[in-house]
């Protein structure tokens, strides 16, 4: 019991950080129905930026100047990229999100090399494990689960309380009716887009803080992350976190009782078992459809 | 008679199948020599099965709409199961091959297709992105489930995988043929075999229900195609095609392991047929042009790089082919949004009659708005309501375009 408790815990541990990925690209799918496959290298580059930071200025300064970075670059690649794709059939602009993903992959290694580089733990992070009766959890996991709550408690207060947040839904909704009202669409769009980004940055500096900082970081977080959204249903961002939580206990269960070879495998297994169940995840909205 | 061989179409064909049949000679003619080299003889043959499993995929995501992320794991299973029949039951490699499509297409109809016919757009795209990752654990799968031994090990040879080592031409014709043009012609006859399957397929019942079926399965469903049945046999039909691929990926390579076929390669056959065109035959043809020469491309850009940039700027410039060649992907699918072979379909039509591919919205909507505005002109003078001069109609059609940008 006490074993499977901390199997529970390591589970959710590693699921957070599919879960704030997660998070990011339920964002851009929600107000554009893009799959941003760029998101991880995005996250990493952004990464990047806030460890070049790190070398004149302590953590929170840095961790905020490149939040801020990665959301300007964000908004300018939605205004100057993702722009041209739109009202173009929908796998273009995967397709150049696709494109993204090996450009931004490249420009880490160009500006910073291959070698990985030593990221943290910084102090908030640091410390003994915590004791949670039976089972204990790292610090660093605590911490990424207490950010991913509060970057999700930000969104929502974001999307339902302010002015800005009503109008990212309703463009999310309904583009020409959104426009029709007197939103500037493509404004709100390039707001997504940097918002996103700045989750994605977030999500990375929280990768690594655990597993230190190198070219390979993002991408296998990166296809749970995927998972993890599909699960929860693209357009939730509850089910984002939901489904990043429950694949990571799911994959740590699967690893230890079954066999560390197969925890992918089962993984997705239970991913396609839901989805045949429900279609559009678990959280999702069901879209009715018309001729 | 000798028109119908003189129009350009028929001479085209005729042309492109003398290319295709003395294609690996060239490099031993004198002009040609100088050209092309013999290793152009086995990209060829690379070519071919990229082609195949190409073909395959734009039925299922160019003509039916369904998007896979997980192809690659498909062309795997071919590939096994051709290795594992030459390897274990010594069957002849053309009939491995023919085997190996076959159940690759009942698997992929049956085990992919039917449970996939209730997901659509990004959750299918992710739930067969789910084949290509989890299929390395599957293959190197050794375990004891509760009680249950599970060994997949014993068929697929684990990590190292299945070697069948090179084909060589029979003893019939061995003096004719070397190694390379004779693996040329046992991947371009199917190859050219496949490619008539697939035009013939899309211009029959089943083709055109596919493509009702993307554009709305709702109408479709009024018009009378079965969805369920169809969207399966998509699956089916392309799976078939990615059996026969990887039964050649594997006679060309003559190795297949799990690292053979990874995430990577499934994503960039999308973005080849994307790339190349989607629902046409010549963008399976280009998006095939692509993969075989996507990696030379991306090696030879370092050398170029560096001569352009300077050093001072960028530390080693050839760890910029990344971002060159990711920029160069985004730009071709801005400028040619229905692909290479939409562009090109283009170009040949320019100035004559309507261009191909799907009609633009926005431009027939345009269409029918003045249609519509001209019956309403017609008819208030007809009625008596204005004469025919002042028209207060006419400027409003332009005007909610304004807006916009």
């Amino acid at each position: 019991m006490q074993e499977f408790l901390q199997q529970v815990l390591s589970g959710i541990a590693s699921g957070s950080l599919f879960a704030i990925l997660a998070l990011a690209i339920v964002m851009i799918y929600r107000s554009t129905d893009i799959l941003n496959f760029g998101q991880g290298e995005m996250a990493l580059f952004s990464t990047f930026i806030a460890w070049t930071f790190l070398t004149t200025m302590d953590f929170w300064l840095a961790f905020f100047l490149s939040l801020v970075v990665a959301a300007l670059m964000g908004a300018a690649l939605e205004r100057f990229v993702l722009r041209h794709v739109e009202g173009a059939p929908v796998l273009n602009a995967v397709i150049v999100t696709l494109g993204l993903f090996t450009v931004f992959s490249g420009l880490s290694l160009t500006v910073w090399g291959s070698l990985p580089k030593s990221f943290g733990p910084f102090s908030v992070f640091k410390g003994p494990a915590m004791d949670l009766g039976p089972a204990s959890i790292g610090r660093a996991n605590v911490g990424i689960l207490v950010t991913a709550v509060i970057v999700m408690a930000l969104l929502y207060m974001l999307f339902q309380w302010t002015k800005l947040g009503l109008a990212m839904r309703a463009v999310a909704q309904n583009r020409t009716a959104s426009r029709l009202v007197g939103i500037r669409v493509g404004q709100i769009l390039s707001v997504g887009w940097g918002l996103s980004a700045a989750v994605g940055a977030v999500a990375g500096v929280l990768v690594a803080q655990t597993s230190g900082l190198s070219l390979s970081l993002m991408f296998d977080v990166l296809l749970y992350a995927f998972a993890a959204a599909v699960l929860g249903g693209l357009d939730s961002p509850v089910g984002a976190i939901v489904g990043g939580l429950a694949i990571g206990v799911i994959k740590n269960m699967a690893g230890t009782y079954i066999d560390p070879g197969v925890d992918a495998t089962v993984a997705f297994i239970v991913i396609v078992l839901v989805l045949m169940i429900r279609p559009t995840g678990i959280f999702g909205r069901r879209v009715l459809r018309r001729v | 008679m000798r028109e119908t061989l003189l129009r350009p179409k028929t001479l085209g064909f005729v042309l492109l199948a003398a290319v295709l049949i003395v294609f690996p000679f060239l490099h031993t003619w004198p002009f040609f020599g100088g050209l092309i080299g013999p290793f152009r003889t086995f990209q060829a043959a690379s070519c071919a099965y990229w082609l195949v499993i190409l073909l395959g995929m734009n039925l299922l995501t160019g003509y039916s709409g369904q998007v896979s992320l997980g192809h690659a794991a498909l062309v795997a299973v071919g590939a096994y199961i051709t290795a594992i029949l030459l390897d274990q039951y010594s069957v002849p490699l053309g009939f491995a091959i023919l085997v190996a499509g076959l159940a690759t297409g009942v698997l992929g109809g049956f085990i992919v297709g039917l449970p996939a016919v209730r997901l659509s757009g990004p959750y299918l795209a992710i739930a067969t992105f789910s084949l290509i990752v989890a299929l390395p654990q599957v293959l190197k799968m050794d375990i004891e489930v509760a009680g249950l031994s599970i060994d997949v090990t014993q068929w697929t040879k684990g990590t190292r995988g299945i070697s069948i080592g090179e084909i060589h031409p029979p003893g019939a014709v061995d003096g004719l043929f070397d190694q390379r043009q004779w693996l040329y012609y046992m991947a371009i006859i199917p190859a050219v075999i496949m490619t008539i399957l697939a035009w013939n397929l899309h211009r029959s019942r089943i083709g055109r229900a596919f493509v009702a079926l993307r554009d709305s399965e709702v109408a479709a469903e009024q018009m009378g195609v079965n969805v369920r049945l169809y969207k399966a046999l998509a699956f089916g039909i392309s799976s078939c095609f990615a059996g026969v691929g990887g039964g050649m990926f594997l006679m060309a390579q003559g190795v297949i392991s799990p690292g053979s076929m990874d995430v990577l390669t499934s994503i960039n056959f999308l973005i080849a047929i994307v790339i190349g065109g989607l629902a046409t035959i010549l963008g399976s043809v280009i998006g095939a042009i692509y993969l075989t020469f996507q990696g030379e491309l991306i090696s030879n850009l370092g050398p170029e790089i560096a001569r352009v940039v300077p050093e001072q700027l960028v530390q080693d410039p050839e760890t910029l082919r990344g971002v060159i060649f990711g920029s160069i992907l985004v730009i071709t699918i801005i400028s040619f949004p229905r692909g290479l072979a939409g562009g090109i379909y283009n170009l040949l039509r320019w100035g004559s009659g309507p261009r191909a591919g799907p009609p633009d919205l926005r431009k027939s909507l345009t269409g029918l708005r003045a249609v519509a505005l001209a019956r309403l002109r017609w008819l208030r003078q007809m009625t008596g309501l204005e004469d025919g001069d002042s028209d207060p109609t006419q400027e409003s059609p332009d005007q909610p375009d304004k807006g916009r940008g």
